[in-house]
């Protein structure tokens, strides 16, 4: 990117099913450790679903200000804002002077929150009729009273990013992505534009979701887009010819961007620098027999965009979610990419341990690799035997991930492709 | 930098099915609101909303049968698309994909009130009397309608734009209320600036006339509850107001970096000059009293675009016709214009159309621009009792003659959110 001023990662906010912060996300991926369990008795009803990473035990009071903001928050929106206060407490900001609130702003990625059937069943109950089955005029007469007044407000998208703003007092931009999960990897893109563009100097940007109770999953059952095979098993087979569909996790994952310059000016601590990234939509006129090759023309791109060759790329976060057809596109677009490089980098997928979060998704991957570069070392990954490009790039164990640029992917087929090139550090001029 | 025109315009609205007719509607003063008809709403506090009036999806989706089961709010994004891809005279199937981006502002789609009722009753079955989460997802499970459900993702209305118009360029949908569709423009052109895209389709489209959502804003006391008069009961800044009208529509157009435009031999409809885009962190619900989240995003856009505020010959308001909003936007439009102020026309379009929430914005920039275009600044209409709070110049009840050079749109939404746009004439 051409641009003087430059974008650093300094904090991040981790709500996963592996636990609360960025620790937890990181020992249970690094040891290789799923989080995706069986539904217990006391987990809420949902939809046909066996195992899910599942979030257990998430209180969000610790993490807002007021404890009566929760009464207007959905259990997605609680995740956002508990994610963008650890990011906050990491990256060492306070709200009372550590930032111009005017030069601070957020963009979420954020779709459809699922109504809690419960709140609503009482309003239904009052427009009951027969034979018609539901009363319009009833629902607005005696069935509306039985909501909760403020009940619109936990369901809007906008939702998680002005409560961001109004927890964190940021009057800068505020933005909601709603991309299907493609959504919040654009919004760390957007972050990352606008901090470049001088629009603010700091900024939230991450994404959540919790689609595992409820009705959520029924978007993804409709489309059969959730694993199938045998009931009861829990391990999550991604990319590899074994992947077969979904398994749901929840979760949030905000990060927090820093113009370098004042982010070293504060002697922060800087996981990464955001190098360069690329995106582009998946509609053109052959995308059918072509999404390998779209695929890989955003990987190229984002290296570019970082001033880079493939060859200084050590480590590539996948973005392969069991998905069988993008799975399979991802892995030939990763051919296609490093096909000159005498030595290939090492692959990365965590999604096997959380189970894939929706919109969390890809800020937890970028969350990811910005952590194994401060830690200096690459993540491991569960990965079925038969991987695609087990044997030519490998998974485990690498070290050649060390003094190279690390590239995270986040593709979601019929909307956008996104990959970001992160490097380490980012505190030398 | 790169410069950013707007080549083409689309509308479905309350009033019309093409800029055309809503702009005549517009400049003739005429309202789009009426009583609601898509559900029986007689049981509830607002009755009344600006619905699009006998649109008819068939051809649309007889041409492109993937819309089939789409949602309104993406017929409507694709109608208004369709009309505004035209409008541009690109030869848009020729266009290099990867030079082509969207940046769309469409909302969540109905939802399924019908088959949720049956769940719900289900469940009161099952549950003898009581609610049972178990037994109402087992009835939604068994007779729901699973391809609905995609469809009324906020992102449906982006696949299928970038589906249809072979986008290989970046691909957004922002939904931030009632100011999504004029962040959508301002962070589409911010694409084209940066090199990204040569043309990018923006606007927004949107439906909340459905049982939930009229429930929803009828909870928070937003809606207007002057149901006799319908086509009155949407009236910014007048003393009388008591909420907004909801309504329902789409509006696009074609953003296109200045000189593919100017080569090409484009119809311009204007410059987008200057964009600004704040948080309040005040309050869910409530405007900042003192309007400073609108008062900064007026100057940051006024800044980028270079414009002194006695240069603006124009300003159409959210003016959204309800008592905070509008005393609030009146007052950030005073601080920031100071003795401007006495001079600058304001109006608000959300007398006529009503307020189509994340749609609303673009509708009123092409307002703007055909108010350039025509030399003509549209009218308040309902205007008839002063406010002592609103004391600007709302251009009441009739459309009046002026050449604008330079002309403003605000757009703010629940959770303060702030948008302001600046176009100008070439």
């Amino acid at each position: 990117m051409s641009s003087a001023r430059r974008v650093v990662l300094t904090g991040l906010g981790l709500v996963t099913p592996c636990g609360i912060g960025g620790e937890a996300y990181w020992d249970a991926v690094s040891l290789g450790r799923a989080a995706i369990v069986p539904k217990g008795p006391d987990d809420l009803p949902t939809l046909p679903l066996t195992h899910a990473g599942f979030v257990r035990g998430f209180d969000a009071s610790p993490y807002v200000k007021s404890r009566k903001s929760l009464k207007v928050m959905c259990r997605d929106i609680r995740m956002a804002v508990a994610a963008s206060t650890l990011a906050k407490t990491d990256a060492g900001l306070t709200s009372d002077g550590s930032y111009e609130p005017r030069n601070a702003g957020v963009v979420i990625g954020a779709g459809i929150f699922e109504h809690d059937p419960e709140e609503m069943s009482e309003a239904f109950r009052a427009a009951e009729s027969q034979p018609a089955g539901f009363d319009a005029r009833k629902f607005g007469s005696e069935g509306m009273g039985r909501l909760f007044p403020l009940w619109l407000l936990k369901y809007l998208p906008n939702m998680p990013a002005c409560h961001i703003t109004i927890e964190h007092n940021l009057k800068g931009p505020s933005n909601t992505l709603t991309a299907d999960s493609s959504g919040s990897a654009a919004a760390v893109e957007e972050a990352a534009r606008i901090i470049l563009r001088g629009s603010a100097d700091v900024m939230f940007a991450g994404g959540a979701e919790s689609r595992v109770f409820g009705g959520g999953l029924w978007r993804y059952f409709s489309e059969k887009m959730l694993k199938t095979g045998a009931q009861g098993d829990p391990v999550y087979p991604v990319f590899s010819p074994a992947a077969s569909g979904l398994i749901m996790g929840e979760g949030a994952a905000i990060l927090v961007l820093e113009e370098r310059s004042r982010a070293v000016a504060r002697g922060a601590k800087i996981y990464a620098e955001i190098s360069g990234f690329a995106s582009a939509a998946d509609g053109g006129r052959d995308r059918e027999t072509r999404g390998a090759e779209y695929r890989a023309d955003v990987m190229r791109a984002a290296i570019e965009a970082a001033g880079a060759k493939p060859e200084d790329v050590g480590l590539v976060y996948l973005s392969a979610r069991g998905i069988g057809a993008e799975d399979l596109e991802e892995s030939r677009a990763i051919e296609q990419v490093f096909a000159g490089c005498g030595e290939k980098p090492g692959l990365v997928s965590a999604k096997a341990v959380t189970g894939f979060m929706g919109y969390a998704d890809a800020p937890a991957g970028i969350a990811l690799a910005a952590m194994g570069l401060r830690e200096g070392v690459p993540a491991r990954s569960l990965v079925p035997e038969d991987a695609y490009l087990k044997d030519s790039f490998g998974f485990e164990g690498r070290s050649r991930g060390a003094g190279k640029l690390v590239m995270v992917n986040h593709f979601e087929s019929a909307l956008a492709f996104h990959s970001l090139v992160l490097k380490a550090g980012g505190g030398e001029s | 930098m790169k410069r950013v025109v707007v080549t083409g315009m689309g509308a479905v609205t309350p009033l019309g099915h093409s800029v055309a007719e809503t702009w005549d509607a517009v400049m003739n003063g005429r309202s789009g609101i009426a009583g609601i008809t898509h559900f029986d709403a007689s049981g509830f506090s607002s009755r009344i909303a600006g619905e699009v009036k006998n649109f008819d999806a068939t051809k649309l989706v007889a041409a492109d049968p993937r819309l089939r089961g789409a949602m309104s709010n993406s017929l409507f994004a694709i109608a208004a698309s369709e009309e505004a891809v035209k409008d541009s005279g690109l030869d848009w199937d020729n266009l290099d994909e990867r030079s082509k981006g969207v940046y769309f502002a469409a909302g969540d789609s109905a939802a399924p009130v019908e088959s949720l009722a049956r769940a719900f009753a289900e469940s009161f079955g099952k549950g003898k009397g009581e609610f049972d989460a178990a037994a109402y997802l087992a009835a939604r499970l068994a007779g729901g309608d699973g391809a609905a459900e995609a469809q009324k993702e906020p992102a449906a209305t982006l696949a299928h734009l970038v589906r249809r118009y072979g986008i290989r360029g970046p691909a957004l949908n922002c939904l931030t209320a009632c100011a999504a569709s004029a962040q959508g423009i301002g962070e589409g052109a911010a694409i084209i600036r940066r090199g990204e895209a040569a043309v990018v389709l923006s606007g927004g489209a949107h439906s909340m006339i459905h049982p939930l959502g009229v429930a929803g804003f009828c909870l928070l006391t937003a809606l207007s509850t002057h149901n006799e008069e319908p086509e009155k009961a949407s009236r910014p800044f007048d003393a009388t107001r008591n909420g907004f009208v909801l309504s329902e529509g789409a509006g696009a157009v074609i953003l296109e970096e200045f000189e593919h435009a100017r080569k090409r031999g484009a119809r311009i409809y204007g410059e987008l000059v200057g964009y600004g885009s704040t948080a309040d962190a005040y309050r869910l619900t409530d405007s900042h009293p003192e309007g400073l989240g609108a008062i900064a995003s007026l100057r940051e856009a006024l800044e980028g675009a270079r414009v002194n505020p006695a240069e603006v010959d124009y300003l159409n308001a959210h003016g959204t016709s309800t008592k905070v909003n509008d005393a609030v936007e009146s007052l950030a439009i005073r601080s920031c214009f100071g003795p401007a102020a006495d001079q600058l026309w304001v109006s608000s379009t959300k007398s006529m159309t009503g307020h189509l929430i994340a749609a609303a914005g673009a509708v009123e920039l092409q307002f703007c621009l055909l108010a350039m275009r025509d030399g003509v600044v549209p009218p308040t209409i309902n205007y008839s009792h002063r406010d002592p709070a609103c004391d600007l110049d709302y251009v009441p009840n009739e459309a009046r003659k002026k050449a604008v050079r330079v002309a403003v749109s605000d757009s703010f939404g629940f959770g303060g959110q702030n948008v302001v746009l600046v176009a100008k004439k070439l």
